[in-house]
């Protein structure tokens, strides 16, 4: 299947996309995209990020629908290249190459490559000049009202031959460009001058982030000509040209609204550079025609007014009242590069003609400068019926009110008012309110959002045209649409559906908004479900507490995290946690779990709650639940010896909770499906988002009435995993697949997705790390610990080993013991890692050798990588590095750096240069000791400690190296520890004597071999393994 | 007899020319003085006809001023209205024509000629107007004239009302700088019709080979930032110094990119 590769510049990014709408083949295109090699080995796409975008792209027309004239945008999936990877992109392209690897680029890719060469052209001519841009409006506006503007390089044409050769690159841009924003905010009057104006803005970007690399490079040098900027006293403009004589960092140019205005407009002055413009053309001379509107009376009048236009033939409307155009002395003007001539002639030409199609305008040329004429209400029915007709087949365009006046059309429609279940009006708000609960609802007819009496609507539908008087004021309606109202009134005034019927309609809110073929003017929603719409459901119930049994204390967004949680799942909603990763999302759901356990009616507590996870997070939600609610009794499904049938149900019934994974989920389906569950939890939901699996199909089937599911990616933007999380949360609730691709995937974005965001966030939760409510709370260093569980062949390696040095042990003792103590150790150590490090030691190697503690991080990275983000990793052992390099470069298509004691100065600080300009691979893979003090490698807001040292100490030191002032991310260190091994133990015995680790833990391993027999048989045996 | 004859008329305040193709090749008598052979020649009228004076114009352009209808007509080569009363007035005498006719054409038939002068002259009236020393034009441009002042007299007399007082001058700024609402989805469709959404245009071809310019000196800085950055003399230096380094490092990149090849 030949992947295509289309470009399009979107003002800050190249957005690449495949022309595909499918998911999975979106899927399986950003996968072959990732790996593609260019010129040079360059592999552009291996670090861009998924994003969507709306571009006006033709999709194939469904069988029933007309091709369209117009096209909007459309929602795609694609991969957004920065401005610095796009130039990589583009100056390594080659046709073949990419034709090679089974991709076929679009003709635009040529076309950008040219582009990008011509930027290289420039800069290598001196064909730039400083500049100053608007920031692009991206968060909110910063409190104070300060703006910001950025320092930029524009290009500039300093020859009539380079000038000449950018209009005729304009003139040559593809037409697929043209259909953005970027193009829409310049000039539009030709395709030449919207190409113009998008490849200077494509230009200017990536010129910009050149020259400030290499600003970046001679920062040294720049110092001397910087400006004396002095905050307060020296104005904007110096703080703009230090900021553009500094590339190692983005320094904000902060000011005043006024300040800002002034800088802009002084440095585009002085840089005098501005979107080049092909010559005016010869004029091109334009038509007019006429244009009539029918204005209704106004006040107390019976008389309409039809009033007369000079409307535009050409591309491009407008229209000139009549008035206006008798009342100017000039005889000719010139709008949008046409010249309109004789325009008084033309006009009464036009109104000569139409006169002869309507007696009614024919009577208005009995006076001079003829604006308009009046029609009695008899008039103005033969008006409608007789000349509108024959008007507008000769092209003449009649507008009626609803076409020009704000109010528009009115809809005959309905109104609903949700009422309250019987008997509770006053009351307490209902216990349960659950997707199916059917809800009842008053009907009355309305006129846009008036009620209206069925005596009125037959007195509308009686006039037999469509404008009336209706309560002192002319509207228009469709007497088709009040003989369906009225017809249906008759029958009912009330009704009923489901709860989540009503929320969908409800989300919809547009002009269509239909049931049972009647438009839906209004909805009344009240009580609990109008605060759980307007996401407010916590203030109407009543708080509770934290659960006494929770062994430990949760940070204030986490309490509000549980209490939405306990609430909205209590209440019998499914319910998605989505929290940023490192927000601790399981400390959350598992006090949620131990409120139910305690506080839930007891034929509910008979039930166990079903946990599902990926495997390498097994070892994770053990530790987690046992460290915060051991009062809970856990049964971990897993493993060769693990219970099935009827024994399952009874060990699932007589815990509190059940602990399996996704794999085991599609494989024992059936003893899954005969249980009855209270809760299910699914962690890292997005694995049931295809749904199409054996897996997900299980997830599916299993009954519970509270449903949890948690997930840290940005779920809303990946609309088959939202919808598949939807449909284990609250089945039914966002329609079949089908449907669901058709009005959101498919479909026109924008106002779709709008809608589809109202539908899901009243049941998801999602906070950002970079939220200023949670970063308050969060620490600096955000520590997380991720358990890994070994795999067999790991476990039955680690017990050699044990085996062997304890059978020994004791026969030992001195230096010899010291050296058996640490090979024994440091061999324990190697399995944890990996066991591939550990038969190469012994001579034995055994490719495609699984490493539970791998698999882990790959977790850990997968999630970094997908938000774009960049990590460190730490490792003792040079070999480890080795493996991990060769590891990473096959699953994410880069290589990562490494660096290592045996890496020379020069070398070492190329990487690091390199590293820190984001230039290559997200992933530096350092040895623990490696280098020594002045690393500066502040990109990386991730750290992730593959192995530990003994000594804390030099832990944090490798920290820090990532986590430095200057730096305005939190950063995260991840750990990992493998589960039951001596690495666990280590790093109970650090935490719990963190204060004095330095004494107790000593610099090097000698705290180790002094232990005695006992002890050293205590921290190294593999415990907790049964369920393994 | 001149059985057949086309005749054109043309008309100037006050001059009717009239020139005509005898179609019966031997029946027309050349005028005196020029060849006899047997081939048709042309035959010219210049007659001098009587203008309205202008106060009459004056009224007559004030009463199609108030009568548009009219005017359209007259537009379309129609008298209706207050315009068909003005025959006879509208042509010129008869008997004037007559004996210009007669005076200047010798051996033609007056009579026909004449009739033929008054068919056309009604069928095209506005030649009529013309002779009477009101061109197409002199209309048009009377007529609008007068609206224009009548207009602009009503908006300064009253309140502006609503909808079509408003100067075309200022709605056509607003609509400059507005701009047309064009809708880049035209020129997309047109390109997928096409199957060219993705294509270059037409003149890509010739420049998209552009080899990167061997050994060109980078040109001083030509904007003074001196002048932007007073306290900062080296500024105009510092510019100049990242464009040499810019352009030493687009070099660099340049040879990279055309060695692996």
């Amino acid at each position: 299947m030949t992947k295509h590769l289309y470009s399009i510049w979107l003002g800050d990014v190249l957005f690449c996309f495949s022309g595909e709408t499918s998911e999975p083949k979106v899927d399986a295109w950003t996968r072959v995209i990732k790996r593609l090699e260019l010129l040079g080995g360059v592999r552009p796409f291996a670090g861009a990020t998924l994003r969507l975008a709306e571009v006006k792209y033709p999709i194939a027309p469904a069988a029933d629908k007309p091709a369209r004239r117009t096209f909007p945008g459309r929602t795609m999936e694609g991969l957004a290249l920065l401005p610095k990877d796009a130039f990589e992109l583009l100056l390594a392209y080659d046709e073949q190459l990419c034709l090679k690897q089974g991709v076929e680029p679009g003709g635009e890719l040529r076309y950008w490559a040219a582009a990008a060469r011509f930027a290289l052209e420039l800069m290598g001519t001196g064909g730039i000049v400083p500049g100053a841009l608007p920031p692009r409006t991206v968060g909110p506006r910063r409190r104070g009202g300060e703006q910001a503007a950025v320092a930029c390089w524009s290009p500039v044409f300093r020859s009539p031959e380079e000038r000449d050769y950018f209009l005729q690159l304009a003139a040559s841009m593809p037409v697929l460009a043209l259909g953005t924003h970027t193009a829409e905010a310049g000039d539009l009057s030709s395709r030449e001058e919207a190409g113009a104006y998008v490849l200077y803005s494509f230009l200017q970007a990536v010129m910009t982030t050149e020259i400030k690399k290499v600003v970046a490079g001679i920062e040294g040098e720049l110092a001397p000509y910087k400006a004396n900027y002095r905050r307060g006293y020296s104005p904007l403009t110096e703080l703009w040209w230090n900021s553009l004589l500094t590339g190692s960092r983005d320094v904000p140019v902060q000011g005043t609204p006024a300040e800002v205005t002034e800088l802009l407009a002084s440095v585009n002055e002085t840089a005098g550079s501005e979107v080049p413009r092909s010559k005016v053309e010869e004029v091109r001379s334009g038509q007019l025609g006429l244009g009539l509107r029918l204005e209704p009376p106004q006040g107390e009048e019976e008389t309409w007014r039809l009033t007369f236009w000079a409307e535009s033939k050409e591309e491009g409307e407008f229209w000139l009242s009549a008035g206006s155009i008798w009342s100017s002395k000039e005889r000719e003007f010139t709008l949008w590069g046409k010249v309109y001539r004789n325009i008084q002639q033309q006009l009464l030409t036009a109104l000569g003609r139409a006169a002869k199609l309507s007696p009614d305008i024919g009577r208005a040329l009995a006076v001079p400068a003829p604006e308009g004429v009046d029609l009695a209400p008899e008039h103005l029915y033969n008006f409608l019926k007789e000349s509108v007709q024959l008007l507008t087949s000769k092209g003449i365009t009649v507008q009626m009110p609803s076409r020009w006046s704000r109010e528009g059309r009115r809809r005959i429609g309905m109104k609903m008012k949700m009422q309250p279940p019987a008997g509770t009006t006053d009351g307490p708000a209902p216990v349960a309110l659950g997707m199916e609960e059917l809800i009842s609802f008053r009907m009355e007819a309305s006129l846009g959002d008036v009620s209206i009496s069925a005596e009125e609507l037959n007195a509308l539908v009686e006039a037999g045209v469509p404008f009336v008087r209706f309560r002192g004021e002319w509207i228009e309606v469709d007497p088709k649409e009040i003989r369906q109202v009225l017809k249906y009134m008759k029958r009912h005034e009330s009704g009923e559906m489901t709860a989540a019927d009503w929320m969908r309609l409800e989300a919809e809110d547009g002009e269509d908004r239909l049931w049972k073929g009647m438009s839906v003017t209004g909805m009344e929603t009240s009580g609990l479900l109008a605060s759980l719409m307007r996401g407010d459901v916590l203030r109407n119930l009543p708080s509770r507490s934290v659960p006494e049994d929770l062994q430990g204390t949760l940070r204030p967004y986490q309490e509000r995290g549980y209490q939405w949680l306990a609430a909205l799942s209590g209440l019998g909603f499914g319910v998605c946690l989505a929290d940023d990763m490192g927000l601790g999302k399981t400390v959350q759901v598992i006090t949620c779990l131990l409120d139910r356990s305690l506080n839930a009616p007891p034929e509910e507590l008979r039930r166990p709650v079903l946990i599902l996870c990926p495997t390498s997070l097994l070892g994770n939600w053990q530790r987690e639940l046992q460290r915060f609610a051991p009062s809970l009794h856990v049964h971990i499904h897993h493993g060769g010896r693990r219970v099935r049938g009827e024994s399952f149900m009874e060990l699932a019934e007589s815990h509190d909770i059940v602990l399996t994974t996704y794999h085991l989920a599609g494989r024992d389906s059936e003893d899954l499906a005969g249980v009855q569950w209270s809760t299910v939890v699914l962690d890292e939901a997005q694995y049931i988002k295809n749904h199409r699996t054996k897996q997900a199909q299980s997830v599916m089937k299993l009954s519970a009435p509270h449903r949890i599911a948690m997930t840290g990616t940005p779920v809303e933007n990946r609309l088959g995993e939202l919808w598949s999380i939807f449909h284990f949360l609250n089945p039914g609730y966002l329609g079949t697949y089908h449907s669901f691709r058709q009005r959101y995937v498919s479909g026109e974005g924008g106002e779709r997705l709008r809608e589809l965001h109202r539908l899901v966030s009243p049941f998801l939760l999602r906070r950002l790390k970079s939220d200023p409510d949670i970063s308050k709370d969060l620490p600096e260093k955000l520590e997380l610990k991720s358990y890994c569980p070994l795999t067999e062949t790991q476990a039955s390696l680690y017990q050699g080993v044990v085996d062997e040095m304890l059978g020994v042990i004791g026969e030992s003792s001195g230096m010899a013991r010291r050296g058996l103590v640490l090979s024994s150790l440091t061999k324990l150590k190697q399995i944890c890692n990996h066991p591939q490090l550990f038969r190469k030691e012994e001579g034995r190697t055994q490719r495609n050798e699984q490493s539970g503690k791998m698999e882990v991080m790959f977790e850990v990275l997968d999630s970094i990588a997908e938000l774009g983000e960049s990590a460190l990793i730490f490792t003792q052992y040079v070999a480890m590095g080795e493996l991990l390099v060769s590891r990473l470069a096959r699953r994410y298509g880069v290589t990562p750096l490494f660096l290592h004691g045996g890496i020379p100065k020069r070398e070492r600080d190329e990487m690091v240069h390199d590293y820190q300009e984001g230039k290559g691979p997200a992933f530096f893979v350092l040895s623990l000791k490696a280098g020594g003090v002045g690393l500066n490698l502040t990109r990386a807001n991730h750290v992730i400690h593959y192995d530990r040292w003994w000594n804390p100490a030099v832990e944090n030191q490798a920290t820090d190296r990532a986590f430095r002032i200057g730096q305005d991310r939190n950063v995260q260190v991840h750990k990992l520890i493998c589960q039951g091994t001596l690495e666990e133990r280590i790093d109970e015995l650090i935490e719990r004597k963190k204060s004095l680790s330095e004494q107790v833990v000593g610099s090097g391993e000698t705290w180790l071999t002094e232990m005695s027999n006992h002890e050293l048989k205590e921290l190294i045996e593999l415990q907790g393994q049964d369920w393994m | 007899m001149i059985e057949t004859l086309e005749l054109r008329l043309e008309a100037a305040p006050g001059l009717l020319s009239a020139a005509w193709i005898p179609l019966s090749g031997t029946a027309g008598k050349p005028e005196a003085g020029s060849n006899n052979r047997g081939t048709s020649a042309e035959l010219r009228l210049s007659l001098e006809v009587p203008v309205w004076p202008a106060a009459r114009r004056e009224e007559i352009l004030q009463q199609i001023a108030h009568h548009p209808n009219e005017l359209f007509a007259l537009l379309e080569g129609r008298l209706t209205g207050g315009c068909a009363k003005l025959d006879p007035d509208l042509f010129p005498p008869e008997d004037v024509l007559m004996q210009g006719i007669v005076s200047q054409a010798e051996n033609v038939d007056a009579t026909k000629v004449l009739e033929l002068i008054r068919k056309q002259l009604a069928q095209k009236p506005l030649l009529a107007f013309t002779l009477k020393g009101l061109s197409k034009g002199d209309l048009l441009e009377g007529v609008f004239a007068q609206w224009a002042e009548e207009e602009q007299g009503a908006a300064r007399d009253e309140a502006a009302a609503p909808l079509s007082a408003g100067s075309l001058a200022a709605e056509l700024t607003r609509l400059e700088r507005k701009g047309p609402a064009i809708s880049t989805g035209e020129w997309l469709a047109e390109a997928v019709a096409e199957g060219s959404l993705h294509q270059p245009g037409p003149l890509f071809h010739e420049i998209e080979a552009r080899p990167f310019p061997a050994s060109h000196p980078v040109a001083a800085p030509a904007e003074d930032w001196g002048a932007l950055l007073p306290k900062t003399p080296k500024a105009q230096e510092g510019v100049a110094l990242i464009m040499n380094r810019v352009a030493e490092a687009a070099a660099r990149k340049a040879q990279s990119i055309l060695k692996p090849k």
